[in-house]
């Protein structure tokens, strides 16, 4: 038996065709689980499933605004029809913008929170609707972030930060309501991972020297080194393991 | 995910979560060595499993011995490539009723003979440039034991801040160290040592509502020397059905 084999399950990935979210759907559907990438952009998503549809795997793609639960609501029905259920939810929304203390507004904090916390709690429960109904059991994942644990020094952080440890303390409370249905919920905690998204750090040399000097593997995680941990989560190798946080982060918290 | 070429070193090969670790990891295509104190036991076992093993009989609270059955290992599988350190005694006596003997025999087997096995595979890790350290904690290091006692919480303590410092030093050579931290896994251990009302009292605070299976703590090694946790280093990774979440 192999314990990470997907075959049959049915994956809602939010946030799928960003840089981190499409290396997971290639994952879980690599494993054979059929997937529905989902994200602002219904274009982006359906390219991610056509480009796996095209690989030989059983893929859709929907358009959601994360900011809005009823969007949430639909997408998640939507996806459950089109795959025909809905076991495994991996949540890759985030987005962060800088601001220091002195310069947050009350918009951006609120829609940091819209994207990073608000939506999780209400993809959560969607999902978590159509998981109970069947009765067999599932998975959720969110992607949380080293900055659930550790303040971010010398950067405005302060909705990131916040949001992203609130998550964990979600991950939890759901983890607990869930349980008695079959169903783990636990958090994937990344540091910087190499996408597109993370360009931004690599033009600052002295920002990218100073992140990999504090990285005890000394090197930035590739996007497959996320997807290997969510993997771990959505399969049944992880079926006692529940309200967890793992850290893919090549060794900062443990050595900060 | 294949661990074919790999050379395994299971500790407490003979017990319950032992032998899962070693069915899974020669499943997985690598070889293995079955190294256990209880050398009638590791004979009886390893007639029954398929693949390329060895029964290595080690006291591995003796630094001699340790030396010794490494050496054996390498000889007959050569230079190892995962080391799962899951040897360890239980001691339910808190601190009143814990003899020295009893306290040397529990950090002898669970911190000692960890430290020992660590130590005797790092350097040709380094030298190769790739590892895996699993370490086999416990929920007992965090909340001091809910049935389990002084020395035996102790020792996981121990081996939570054992995993931290060899994942700091052999991180930058491409060896990942890091722990499980089980919580009552059905193994004789834990089990027989309970009585009726403890059982039911500990099932009840277990949010998933039942025991683990030892097959779900040797997933958990399976993913940890697997490339899905390639990045994942100084980490415990609790397996606890959810009873302690932090």
């Amino acid at each position: 038996m192999n314990p990470f084999d997907l075959s049959g399950r049915k994956a809602f990935i939010p946030g799928g065709y960003g840089g981190i979210g499409e290396a997971i759907a290639q994952a879980l559907a690599e494993a054979g689980a059929a997937v529905t990438a989902a994200g602002r952009s219904g274009d982006k998503a359906q390219a991610l499933a056509d480009k796996l549809t095209a690989a030989g795997h059983k893929a859709f793609g929907v358009a959601m605004d994360g900011q809005d639960t009823a969007h949430i609501k639909d997408a998640v029905d939507e996806a459950a029809r089109l795959m025909g259920g809905l076991d495994i939810l991996v949540n890759c929304i985030g987005m962060n913008r800088e601001q220091k203390i002195a310069d947050v507004t009350e918009e951006t904090f609120d829609e940091i929170y819209r994207a990073n916390l608000r939506s999780a709690m209400f993809l959560a429960q969607a999902v978590a609707r159509h998981q109970v109904a069947a009765g067999q059991g599932g998975k959720q994942v969110h992607l949380l972030s080293v900055r659930s644990q550790l303040g971010m020094r010398g950067f405005g952080y302060s909705a990131y930060c916040a949001t992203k440890g609130a998550l964990v303390m979600l991950v939890k409370q759901h983890a607990l309501e869930l349980a008695p249905h079959g169903i783990t919920v636990n958090g994937v905690a990344p540091t910087v991972v190499l996408t597109d998204a993370a360009e931004k750090w690599r033009s600052d040399e002295t920002r990218w020297a100073a992140l990999l000097a504090r990285i005890p593997l000394g090197r930035v995680a590739q996007a497959r080194d996320v997807a290997g941990a969510a993997l771990f989560f959505c399969s049944p190798a992880s079926d006692f393991v529940t309200g967890q946080t793992l850290y893919v982060d090549g060794g900062i918290t443990a050595s900060q | 995910m294949t661990l074919a070429g790999k050379t395994v070193v299971v500790t407490g090969a003979a017990g319950t979560m032992g032998l899962a670790v070693v069915r899974a990891m020669l499943e997985d295509g690598a070889q293995v060595a079955l190294v256990d104190v209880d050398a009638l036991r590791l004979d009886s076992i390893i007639r029954f499993l398929r693949g390329h093993t060895v029964a290595v009989p080690c006291d591995i609270s003796e630094p001699g011995a340790v030396r010794q059955a490494h050496q054996q290992v390498e000889k007959v599988l050569g230079p190892v490539d995962i080391l799962v350190n899951n040897a360890g005694v239980l001691s339910n006596e808190k601190s009143a009723g814990t003899t020295d003997a009893e306290w040397r025999r529990v950090m002898g087997v669970n911190v000692d003979g960890a430290f020992y096995w660590s130590r005797a595979v790092l350097p040709s890790m380094i030298q190769r440039k790739w590892g895996r350290i699993v370490n086999v904690g416990s929920l007992a290091a965090k909340t001091g034991g809910l049935t389990a006692g002084t020395a035996y919480s102790t020792s996981k303590g121990a081996i939570a801040a054992l995993t931290f410092s060899l994942a700091r030093e052999a991180a930058p050579h491409g060896v990942t160290v890091n722990a499980i931290a089980p919580a009552y896994v059905k193994t004789p251990m834990v089990t027989e040592q309970l009585n009726e009302a403890q059982r039911r009292q500990i099932l009840a605070q277990i949010p998933v509502g039942r025991f683990c299976e030892p097959e779900e703590f040797a997933h958990a090694v399976r993913f940890l020397a697997s490339p899905l946790a390639g990045f994942v280093t100084g980490e415990v990774l609790d397996v606890n059905g959810g009873l302690h979440m932090d």
